[in-house]
Formats: C-alpha cells, sequence, structure tokens
C-alpha cells in the first residue's frame, strides 16, 4: 500500500514537473512606437511640478537590500528637499529611474505605486522582510520540488511568484502609471553580456508585448545573480508576427566598425533579436552583470541620439537647461579576505570573484566616461564664450599686424578690421547647446566618520538585513547627499531660477 | 561628443537618423559615426538625404551639412 502512493507521488511530480513552465511573456500584435511603456508615451500630469527643463536621472546600483536601503534614502531626501519656493521638491524632478538588481526593487516600487504608497509600506514591506530567508523556505518546500524538477521553471520563478504576490500584488507594465519618472529596470543578455532593459523599446525587438508582463518579471531578471539564482527566460518571436522595423540609427551604428566600434556593437547587439529562429529564446540575469550602476543607457542617451528618450536631442532643441545624474552606489568594501590564506580559494569563491569584480571595474570606468563627456560640453561652452569676448581684440591684432607700414593705415586697418569681424564674429546661431551639468555621486565610500564608514561597507550583499542596518544606510543616503558639492550647487541654482524651474 | 551645423536657407527641423534632433543653421551635437541627415516634409531640399560619417570636429569648427532649397 505504501509503495503504492509513493508510486502515485512520484508519478504526480514527474506529471507536475512535465507541465511547470515559466510566466510566457506575450507576443506583440502590432508594433506601434504610440503605445506601450516608452519615455515618449509618458505624460506629466502637472508640467509645473515635473518639467523637462530641469532633467533628473536618477541611478541606482546592485548590492541587494543594502543598495535598495540606499537608494530609498536617497528617494526620501529628495522628497524632503523644496525648491520652487516650497512649489514642490526635488523628488518631482526626477525623469528618469534606471537600476539593476538590488536597486530595482525601490525603483520598481516606487514607479508602479507612487509616492503616497511608497512612502508609507515600502520600508516595512520590502526593506524589513527577510526575503532571501522565505525564499529558501519556498526552495525546501517539499511541494515546490516537482515544479522545481522541471527544466523550465527554475528558483528565479519561484522567486518571481514571491515578488508578485506579497511585494508587487500582482501588477503588470499595463499598470505602471503614464507619467514620469520613467522606470527602466535593466537585466543583462546572458548570451551576449549585453544590457537588456524592461521597457516597450526592447521588447520590440523580441515582438513582446511589455504590458502584459508582471513588474516582478523585471525585478527577478534585474537581480537573477548567477548561480544562486537561475536566469530569466524570455520567448522571442518572429519579426514578421508584428511588423517591427529597426530604428534608423541601427544600419547607421552598423557601418561603424572601423571609428566607433562602441557604436557598432550596440547596433550588431540590437539586429541580434531580429533572427528569432537563431534566438528564439533569451535568456536574462542580473543586470550588474552588463553594468552594476545602471548608468550605461542614461550615457547613451546623454551622449547621442541612439536612445529612444535621446537627452541629446532634447538639449539641442534647447528644452533641457539643467541635467543632473545621481549615481547611487552601495558598493561594499573591496573582499581581501581571500588573500589570507595560501589554498585556493574554492568554486564559490571564484564564480562570485568572476561574478562581481569585473562588474565593479565596469563601473569605475562608466562613471569616467561620462564625466568626461559632461567636461567636453563644459569646456565647448566655455571656448565659445571666450572667442566671442575677445574677437575684438584680436580682429584689431590681426589688422594691425597686416596693416603695419601700410601708407593708408587707417583705412587698410578698418576694412581688415570688418573682415576678420564678419569671418570670425559668433552669432547667436553659433552658441552650443549647453545645460548646466550636475554628476552627483552618492557612495558609501565617501562616508567622512572612519567607523561608519566601515561599518556601512561591511553590511553583506543579501536581501535581507537588520532593521537597524536599513535605518544606517538611509540615514547615510541623507549625509552623503548633504555633503556633496554638486548636489548644493543643484539645489542653489533651482532656488535661483525659481519659480520657473 | 561631435559638432554639426545643418545649413539650409530657412529655420527648419533637422532630423538624424530619423529623430527630430534640432534645427537648422545651428550648431548641433551629435554622437561619434555615421548619421542620415534630412530636413523632414516637405521635402522641398536636395539632395533629399545625407549620409556623413561625423568625427573629429568641435565646437568652434562643426561639420557643415549643406541642403539647398529646390522649387
Amino acid at each position: 500500500m505504501g509503495r503504492g502512493w509513493t508510486r502515485i507521488a512520484l508519478s504526480m511530480a514527474i506529471f507536475v514537473a512535465g507541465c511547470a513552465t515559466y510566466p510566457v511573456n506575450p507576443s506583440l500584435k502590432q508594433y506601434n512606437p504610440a503605445q506601450g511603456y516608452r519615455y515618449e508615451n509618458l505624460t506629466t500630469t502637472d508640467p509645473n511640478k515635473n518639467s523637462e527643463e530641469t532633467f533628473i536621472i536618477l541611478t541606482f546600483s546592485g548590492g541587494g537590500t543594502r543598495a535598495a536601503a540606499l537608494s530609498y534614502g536617497v528617494l526620501e531626501h529628495l522628497h524632503k528637499a523644496p525648491i520652487a519656493e516650497g512649489r514642490k521638491t526635488l523628488l518631482d524632478e526626477v525623469d528618469v529611474i534606471s537600476s539593476v538588481s538590488g536597486g530595482s526593487f525601490t525603483a520598481a516600487y516606487y514607479g508602479l505605486f507612487g509616492e503616497e504608497k511608497f512612502f508609507r509600506d515600502y520600508k516595512e514591506g520590502v526593506l524589513h522582510r527577510r526575503i532571501e530567508h522565505e525564499l529558501l523556505l519556498r526552495v525546501l518546500a517539499p511541494w515546490n520540488w516537482p515544479w522545481l524538477l522541471s527544466p523550465y521553471f527554475g528558483r528565479s520563478d519561484l522567486a518571481d511568484e514571491y515578488y508578485d504576490r506579497y511585494i508587487f500584488e500582482g501588477r503588470t507594465y499595463a499598470q505602471m502609471p503614464t507619467k514620469r519618472p520613467f522606470i527602466i529596470i535593466n537585466a543583462t543578455d546572458m548570451s551576449l553580456g549585453a544590457q537588456f532593459s524592461f521597457i516597450q523599446d526592447h521588447f520590440d525587438r523580441l515582438c513582446s508585448d511589455l504590458s502584459q508582463v508582471h513588474v516582478s518579471r523585471a525585478v527577478v531578471a534585474s537581480s537573477a545573480f548567477p548561480v544562486a539564482f537561475t536566469p530569466i527566460t524570455l520567448n522571442n518571436y518572429p519579426k514578421t508576427t508584428c511588423g517591427y522595423t529597426a530604428p534608423r540609427w541601427v544600419a547607421s551604428g552598423l557601418q561603424d566598425f572601423a571609428k566607433v566600434p562602441s557604436r557598432y556593437d550596440r547596433a550588431k547587439t540590437w539586429v541580434s533579436y531580429e533572427d528569432a529562429e537563431r534566438r528564439p529564446y533569451i535568456h536574462l540575469n542580473d543586470g550588474g552583470l552588463a553594468d552594476n550602476i545602471g548608468l550605461r543607457g542614461p550615457e547613451v542617451a546623454i551622449t547621442t541620439s541612439d536612445s529612444s528618450w535621446s537627452l541629446l536631442n532634447k538639449v539641442n532643441n534647447g528644452v533641457v537647461k539643467r541635467l543632473a545624474v545621481i549615481i547611487v552606489d552601495a558598493k561594499p568594501q573591496e573582499a581581501t579576505t581571500l588573500d589570507d590564506s595560501a589554498r585556493p580559494p574554492g568554486v564559490r569563491s571564484v564564480l562570485e570573484a568572476a561574478a562581481t569584480n569585473p562588474m565593479e571595474n565596469y563601473s569605475s570606468d562608466t562613471i569616467e566616461l561620462l564625466r568626461d563627456r559632461l567636461s567636453e560640453w563644459d569646456k565647448a561652452a566655455s571656448n565659445f564664450t571666450h572667442r566671442r569676448e575677445n574677437v575684438t581684440s584680436r580682429c584689431d591684432d590681426f589688422a594691425a599686424q597686416l596693416c603695419r607700414g601700410s601708407p593708408a593705415f587707417a583705412h587698410c586697418g578698418q576694412e581688415r578690421r570688418n573682415e576678420c569681424y564678419t569671418r570670425f564674429r559668433e552669432t547667436a546661431n553659433d552658441q552650443p547647446p549647453h545645460p548646466n551639468l550636475y554628476e552627483i555621486h552618492v557612495r558609501l565610500e565617501a562616508t567622512k566618520d572612519p567607523a561608519l564608514r566601515a561599518k556601512l561597507e561591511q553590511i553583506p550583499t543579501t536581501l535581507q538585513l537588520p532593521p537597524e542596518d536599513v535605518e544606517l544606510l538611509i540615514r547615510a543616503a541623507a549625509t552623503l547627499l548633504d555633503q556633496s558639492e554638486e548636489y548644493q550647487r543643484l539645489r542653489r541654482d533651482l532656488d535661483n531660477s525659481s519659480p520657473r524651474s | 561628443m561631435e559638432w554639426v551645423k545643418v545649413n539650409y536657407a530657412e529655420t527648419r527641423d533637422v532630423f538624424i537618423d530619423g529623430q527630430q534632433s534640432g534645427k537648422t543653421n545651428k550648431k548641433l551635437i551629435v554622437g561619434e559615426g555615421t548619421h542620415d541627415f534630412d530636413l523632414g516634409v516637405p521635402k522641398n531640399y536636395s539632395p533629399s538625404t545625407q549620409t556623413k560619417t561625423v568625427t573629429g570636429t568641435t565646437e568652434e569648427f562643426p561639420m557643415p551639412i549643406d541642403f539647398e532649397k529646390v522649387a
């Protein structure tokens, strides 16, 4: 009798395992740039609250609950920063949030539920929740084993069910508010090591409809740290099914193999999704593998017109007058314990080092790249001002040199001076577009008190932290923002520009 | 970061790779690389589109891109 029941249970387990599959991302009926979750389709309910004139981008790094709490602290502090004579706050002016991994919990929750619920429920409902413990219980629960035995259902799918039910309340992208900030949850395309974002522009490439995808799916993909979590699978549908055509920059970019390899690579990545026969499924894991601070997408939008939400176009059109990028970086202290022993590190340590160290090196490069680009912008503007202010004296010198010794010195000098003015005088049309730029880097390493810094940097990367650590991180975010000279400059400039900002 | 100035007899929208990216006769910032330039509709200009590889420019010496008005 006992063996009979065992057989029945085993058969049922095998049956369930055979049926269990990941939630399939639906296909898109018709490609339509005027629909779907894209920056350009978002409206602002009150333009006085969030103008593009002041454009604020936040990027949230990975780092488990440490990153989620630090980014929460930044949002809370911006919420307490009044501008425009107290009629709005800096948080009202945030236009884009780009996040990876742990930071994606905060970005998605804030974007989905809005200010009121976020500040009421997020701390208790997410930051204080023992997510890791609860996920482990689900993995260990025997009734989940048949599902986990399925090759089409992994630990990440189990985590997705949990996040969907207990954090994101079953909401899909169709329920994401159609107003700014634009929330960009980033994952990594495992085959290419390229960033894959949960925005309709990226889902168009799969002929898939993001509006029917659960927000929890984006967060679980963004935080699917290798080995601990399984990759998330997306179906890639043939392009004939939705009539999709790639944006024109892609064809241009494919010509830049020799001149601009980074652009060529972006274009090549983009077209790789077009062949659904060759790549019928896309596997995603932690967004931090491609970019652990969520800055690569914004960097492309700021410095090129290749992004669907290109800021360069907005700057050229004179729409953006102030551009602030606030990078929230929960990078921990370097783990040097491996170097304490002559014994070669074990498999787990090697995997962890391979997955995290390149991410951190890449982060510094990304920040420096952005900084270089922004300084080029400043330099161009100051060169222009310098030239315009000096054109009179330069043309006087030029005329004096050319006409030296001429019998009709005065006449010659006047003629040459006029020629010079005509050639070199710069008009309003020559003025280069130039918004005021602010780069604000919130990072634990910048904590001034050495004891507090050590304490913050030793907070582990995990999906559950003691409430006192969460509070410490939230307070640290406020202090780090306040001590940033760039942040203070932004606030001063906005105070001076009110009430128009 | 590269610079172009799209010259035309009137002020019109400039489209770079199909996206409205600024106005004619003003300095515009573009990303380094190959781009298609046009002035959108009405198509009363020539050539109808220009493909240029923009590199090595400065704010002081932007790449000139000229369009002629046609009837």
